[in-house]
């Protein structure tokens, strides 16, 4: 009996741990953190826009996506008081200006006036030029940690004059994929017609485009001479999808300041991962934007002016050797009955979902529409005018 | 023969004492400003004694009493108390008053024996003896009286004023008493015993009375005639309450006449009768309830002191440095409260011997064995069950005591059904020994060892894991009566891993620790009443190695990545004096010279002068290789105190203390379960100092057995490490890139009441305490919240503390506890801003918002077995409820990033009240 009653304190003790941890959300957290938040940089290369997208920082629990910020009005201004309007697209909260010739000599800033009557503004900036990317590579390295080839895709700069010491990258990457099988017919209505002639109405041949999501900094401050060297900008694992055909990267480089380079380090600080032992510390993102109207008020963003250079790199699954993509799904075809003869291009099959994948002696072989049309997979099927 | 004679002594003190305790009549009545002829004539009006006395000796003898109740005895020791005056009871009714000399009314002690002791032997003036009956031993009522010669007579006079010294010990035990307090008769004389016992004063030629006192002790009064230099030691009897008799409080004056301030005291018994989870006497939970300790959430390894970090403390045990002083997330301390003997806790004028940490200096000191006989005691409880032992090894020259106390909650926890449970795992066990050989009366040798270890593993994860392993020899030596010295030598040592196995591809080990090989040499010389002077060296060597990364399992394909180990030698010289200027006035003064060498092989990053730490900024890298002294700091440090009386019962103090601290500790706080990185002073890295300055008033109530204190302080620190944003310090090769050297300033006020005695004792105390931070330098790279002040991660405002214990009778005791404190400052993620194609968290400033308040109540009973003094087995048992409000207090404030949102949690891991049952039994 005595054991009994032990055991049972001893059970009722560890169960009072049990369920000791319940969810943190106290009021500031709860509270509408949703802040104005800028990000792009004043291209002050030549003869080029600058554009800006302005949205909304959520809050940690929020279910949407995005908050663009629309209708507001946006300025460059320059020190000597020019103003340069920039138009809403009406496209998540892009904000797009003339194409200019602003002087790299002038300091400008940028204002920003919200719909709600609020104003921000950044610092007036010095602008920087940007040294041109010497090249853009890529390797094949042997990943030891994921026990798998890898493929590195590395940038190299240098400027001679050794003003630019702070770097940061960007990319837009392009690939081109294929749906899984080639039909050669399309559907007007209900009538099938042949798309071999016509290139615009291919489904077979896609290209999907995509925007860098880390953000990239090198710095070469601690270098005798200004030279960036072999800097990875983005990395393969081997058989990933956008090495299965034909892959092209545009390397973006921006010239920074060494506050703009603090903020960018922060930022891609808090961009990582929480919740382990290895974690990184909270920090601040101290932009160089403030409300004019209420000082207190956050605003995020690192307005930077400078021009800008760019470099391509194509990627040929040719020159890779072992690396192919198998898509991640079965592509049954089924026999269906054989259309009216009197009228052996009127399309009646019920099931949207499916559509022609040729004609076997006259009997169609249908498959899911998403075997035949690459666009299923993202993309577009109009081939880009840089593709080779 | 003499054992007959001895005998039929003994028999007549008895009798004498029994027929006098039955006649005992009590004295009441307001006997303020009579003189002592009214007073004895009221007395013997009252109880029907007879009081012989001179009267034109004690005619100017004023009384301020007012007496409810009081037996004879109390009377007359309350009027004589700080005369030269002496009393004598015998016959059964007659009570003999005598100025100078004490009237004996037995024979001494060992009045038959005189072959026995020469320099103790009996002096011939001691005729008659006095003093209570209430006291039954005859061996008591022989000591107090009986005249001691100090020295020889016609010893070569060495110089005027002849010094005396000895050991006090517990009779019972024979284990030093440390901070007795003695006092000689109307002279402004007050010393208090070290940790060994020891005590040394000089007094002029001639006769003196000498009274010690102790916690837990009976007072014992020494009558002295000194001739020369000489020798006294005395064994003090454990005070056992009797109903009706004047409880002798702990620390009696202690708290307004030492010169030491903000220095809090701690004995065992005192700590035994708080209550705390899982009813096992705890000393750090018990130093939580002190004015200005706190710590930064339930269950984190350590406390705070006066705005400190956890890491400012030096926690010394027996002199062994322990880096981790807790057990299972800090639920329990890894000190084994049998083990202890006290605790002393210096938050401000911290004597200069110790050194090397900026806040406060925890003395918890151990145990000496029993040196007259073997006992132990056991206890079990819920989840822990101690054991602990003591005796001689060879009788009154060599002792032991030891201890084990471990942890039985796996098996219990595989016990249970649900699974998280049964894959978890929780086990601690810590060991001490202490070993006493006295080589002879100048010599007196000690050995210690400690270890403690930890691991536990929650739902078949992650495991944590720690040790403690601490080894020292001690060696004192007695030069003279005035001056001794102690040599110490010992390592410390202390480890942490980090493993995880849930994956195997990905299992890891994260291993660290730190390794301190340490020489002492202190000396201690009082060339006379008004000084003592303490100086010496110290000398740690420091070993780190700050972790290792290692794959755990063959599966695993972690790669091995360690950081470098690092090494350096601290080193210092002191001096200082205690001078008593008068009896009113007593000052304090003390340099510490500090020497810090970071040593190779080592390797050092060197980076561009004028711009921030970065890795981007890393310009050269240098290797230096074994011994090569890489880089060498050179600090004073200065410590001064000082105490006026204002009168008998109020004081003031005053101190100014500079302290450095050359190792620093980074704590990961962003994840459940915080890891601390530890990390030396190099070129990088400049140690931290800081500057304390404190006044403190301090009044004492009813014959002081109420302590009141009011202690305000100001504090400054430099070179304080904080993380810089975004920093990452686990596995961080060059840690100095992510850390930022910060300003500090901290200040508050303590109030703390506190009743030593009655049927009701225990504290309250409230601080209000601020500590902020700023870092404003532009080529940091980074000024935190603007450059503004911040507050510091463990700033906490408020505090509250109530501690108390009823006792409805010898047996049963009720004891509450009630903490409150302002909950720590949290950095908060509030948004997610997508910027450039990535989403990044924004924070809100640093340390701007603050967890939920910290709030328990516990309470508990304790019972004990019957007080019979000679029997075999001692038990008693305690029972209570800890968090009886079943708060949820929050342990840890985590985020974790799950489905694409950033959820944050709290984690409370006694959210709920839990009860215990403890049995304790001593043999």
């Amino acid at each position: 009996m005595r054991g009994q009653s032990g055991k049972y304190l001893l059970l009722l003790t560890f169960i009072s741990m049990q369920d000791c941890r319940k969810p943190y959300e106290p009021p500031a957290i709860k509270a509408s953190n949703h802040f104005v938040a800028v990000d792009g940089f004043i291209n002050t290369g030549g003869n080029n826009s600058s554009t800006f997208i302005i949205n909304r920082s959520l809050n940690l629990t929020d279910s949407v996506m995005d908050l663009p910020e629309l209708g507001c009005i946006v300025n460059i201004q320059s020190e000597s008081g020019v103003s340069y309007p920039m138009t809403d697209t009406g496209m998540n909260g892009t904000y797009v200006s003339e194409v200019l010739n602003l002087d790299p000599a002038i300091r400008y800033r940028l204002s920003v006036k919200t719909s709600d009557g609020n104003e921000y503004q950044s610092d007036f900036i010095t602008s920087k030029p940007a040294p041109p990317i010497d090249s853009v590579g890529w390797e094949l390295s042997d990943d030891e940690a994921l026990g798998s080839q890898a493929l590195n895709v590395y940038v190299n700069a240098h400027d001679p004059s050794n003003n630019t010491r702070f770097y940061r990258w960007d990319y837009v990457e392009t690939w081109q994929h294929s749906s899984f099988y080639q039909s050669a017919w399309g559907l007007t209505g209900d009538i099938l017609h042949s798309v071999v002639l016509i290139p615009e109405e291919q489904t077979y041949q896609c290209w999907s485009t995509q925007h860098s999501s880390t953000i990239l900094l090198g710095s070469s401050v601690a270098l005798s001479s200004d030279v960036i060297s072999q800097m990875p900008v983005a990395k393969f694992l081997k058989d990933d999808p956008r090495l299965d055909i034909e892959y092209s990267i545009l390397v973006r480089q921006y010239p920074l300041d060494a506050q703009a380079y603090a903020y960018w380090l922060n930022v891609q600080k808090n961009s990582q991962t929480l919740g382990g032992l290895f974690d990184l510390q909270p920090s601040q993102m101290k932009g160089n934007l403030h409300s004019v109207t209420n000082p207190s008020d956050p605003v995020f963003g690192y307005v930077s002016a400078s021009s800008i250079t760019e470099k391509r790199l194509f990627i040929s699954n040719k020159s890779l050797p072992g690396w192919k993509y198998s898509i991640p799904y079965s592509c049954p075809t089924k026999l269906v009955a054989p259309p009216d003869p009197a009228n052996m291009l009127h399309w009646n099959y019920s099931d949207t979902a499916w559509a022609l994948y040729y004609f076997s002696n006259g009997i169609p072989v249908i498959a899911q529409k998403f075997c035949l049309d690459c666009r299923y997979q993202g993309g577009t099927t109009v081939k880009p005018a840089f593709w080779q | 023969m003499k054992r007959f004679l001895l005998l039929c002594f003994s028999f007549i003190c008895l009798a004498l004492g029994t027929s006098y305790a039955q006649q005992q009549k009590l004295i009441s009545g307001n006997f303020t400003n009579y003189k002592f002829p009214e007073l004895a004539r009221e007395i013997e009006k009252q109880t029907g004694f007879h009081i012989y006395y001179d009267s034109a000796e004690t005619d100017s003898l004023e009384v301020y009493l007012v007496a409810n109740g009081l037996t004879l005895q109390q009377v007359l020791d309350n009027v004589f108390r700080d005369t030269d005056f002496h009393f004598a009871v015998a016959f059964g009714n007659s009570v003999f008053v005598s100025r100078r000399y004490s009237i004996q009314t037995a024979l001494p002690k060992n009045f038959f024996d005189p072959g026995k002791s020469v320099s103790d032997s009996v002096s011939q003036s001691a005729l008659f003896a006095d003093d209570a009956g209430v006291q039954k031993s005859g061996l008591k009522i022989a000591a107090d009286n009986k005249l001691y010669d100090i020295g020889t007579k016609n010893g070569k006079i060495s110089s005027s004023r002849p010094t005396m010294a000895g050991y006090v010990r517990d009779g019972k035990t024979g284990e030093p008493i440390m901070g007795a307090t003695l006092t000689v008769d109307t002279l402004s004389i007050i010393r208090s015993t070290d940790q060994f016992g020891y005590y040394s004063l000089s007094l002029s030629r001639g006769r003196h009375t000498l009274r010690f006192s102790s916690a837990g002790m009976k007072d014992a009064r020494r009558q002295i005639i000194v001739y020369s230099d000489g020798k006294l030691n005395v064994d003090m009897e454990e005070f056992v309450a009797s109903l009706k008799t004047v409880i002798v409080s702990a620390d009696k004056t202690s708290n307004t006449r030492s010169v030491q301030m903000g220095v809090t005291k701690l004995n065992i018994q005192s700590i035994k009768q708080v209550p705390v989870v899982f009813g096992e006497a705890d000393v750090l939970k018990v130093l939580l309830t002190l004015p200005g300790v706190t710590s930064v959430g339930e269950g984190s390894n350590g406390f705070n002191v006066r705005g400190g970090a956890a890491d400012q403390n030096l926690i010394l045990y027996n002199d062994a440095t322990v880096y981790n002083p807790t057990h299972m997330f800090g639920f329990f301390s890894a000190f084994d409260p049998d083990l202890v003997k006290t605790v002393e806790l210096y938050k401000s004028a911290i004597p200069e011997k110790y050194g090397g940490r900026l806040s406060s200096v925890l003395d918890v000191d151990i145990k000496d064995g029993n040196n007259r006989k073997w006992t132990g005691s056991a206890g079990i409880s819920p989840l822990t069950s101690k054991f602990s032992i003591e005796g001689p090894i060879q009788k009154e020259k060599t002792s032991v005591a030891f201890g084990f106390r471990t942890t039985y909650s796996d098996w219990l926890l595989h016990q249970l059904p649900v699974s998280s449970y049964s894959n978890s795992s929780a086990n601690f066990y810590d060991v001490s020994l202490h070993l006493t050989h006295i080589l002879n009366a100048k010599n007196t040798l000690y050995l210690m060892g400690y270890m403690s270890s930890d691991k536990f593993r929650f739902n078949g994860d992650t495991t944590y894991a720690y040790a403690n392993k601490n080894l020292n020899l001690k060696w004192k030596h007695n030069f003279s009566n005035s001056s001794f010295a102690v040599f110490t030598t010992g390592i410390d040592h202390y480890q942490y891993e980090v493993s995880s196995t849930k994956v195997p591809v990905n299992a890891y080990t994260l291993s660290f620790n730190i390794n301190q090989y340490y020489l002492r040499a202190d000396f201690s010389y009082a060339p006379n009443n008004k000084h003592a002077i303490s100086y010496g060296l110290n000398s740690v060597y420091y070993q780190l190695q700050p972790g290792t990364l290692s794959p755990d399992g063959p599966k695993s394909l972690v790669q091995t990545d360690a950081v470098q180990q690092e090494q350096a030698l601290e080193s210092a010289l002191y001096l200082g004096d205690q001078w008593t200027v008068s009896e009113k006035f007593s000052l304090n003064a003390g340099v510490r010279y500090t020497v810090y060498n970071f040593l190779g092989p080592n390797r050092q990053y060197q980076y561009i002068p004028g711009l921030p730490r970065q890795p981007y900024t890393i310009q050269d890298t240098v290797i230096y290789p074994a011994g090569k002294v890489i880089k060498t700091y050179a600090l004073p440090e200065f410590r001064f105190s000082a105490r006026y009386s204002i009168d008998n019962n109020t004081s003031v103090k005053f101190s100014v203390n500079t302290m450095t601290q050359y190792i620093h500790v980074i704590s990961n706080t962003t994840n459940i379960s915080p890891t601390d990185i530890w990390k030396l002073s190099d070129p990088n890295i400049k140690p931290q100092k800081g500057q304390q300055v404190s006044l403190g008033f301090y009044k004492n109530f009813h014959s002081n057995s109420i302590e009141t204190s009011v202690e305000v302080y100001y504090k400054t620190m430099q070179d304080y490490l904080d993380y810089k944003s975004g920093a990452s310090l686990t596995l961080n090769h060059h840690l100095e890139t992510d850390v930022l050297e910060t300003r500090g300033k901290a200040y508050g006020i303590e109030f703390m009441i506190r009743k030593n005695t009655g049927k009701l004792n225990g504290w309250i105390s409230y601080t209000y305490s601020r500590t902020f931070l700023q870092q404003d330098d532009p080529l940091a790279g980074e000024q935190i919240n603007n450059g503004n002040y911040y507050p510091a991660s463990f700033d906490k405002p408020n505090m509250v503390n109530f501690i108390g214990n009823y006792r409805f009778s010898h047996r049963y005791s009720l004891s509450l506890n009630i903490v409150y404190s302002t909950g720590r400052p949290i950095t908060l993620p509030l948004a997610i801003v997508h910027t450039s194609g990535a989403s990044a968290l924004y924070y809100s400033e640093r340390n701007q918002y603050r967890i939920p308040d910290y709030f328990r109540t516990d309470i508990s009973v304790n019972m004990e077995g019957n007080h019979r003094v000679n029997q075999k087995l001692h038990n008693s048992w305690s029972a209570g409820i800890y968090n009886l409000t079943g708060r949820q207090n929050a342990y840890s404030v985590y985020f974790v990033q799950q489905n694409g949102k950033v959820q944050g949690y709290q984690l409370s891991i006694f959210g709920t009240l839990i009860p215990f049952i403890t049995y304790n039994v001593k043999f």
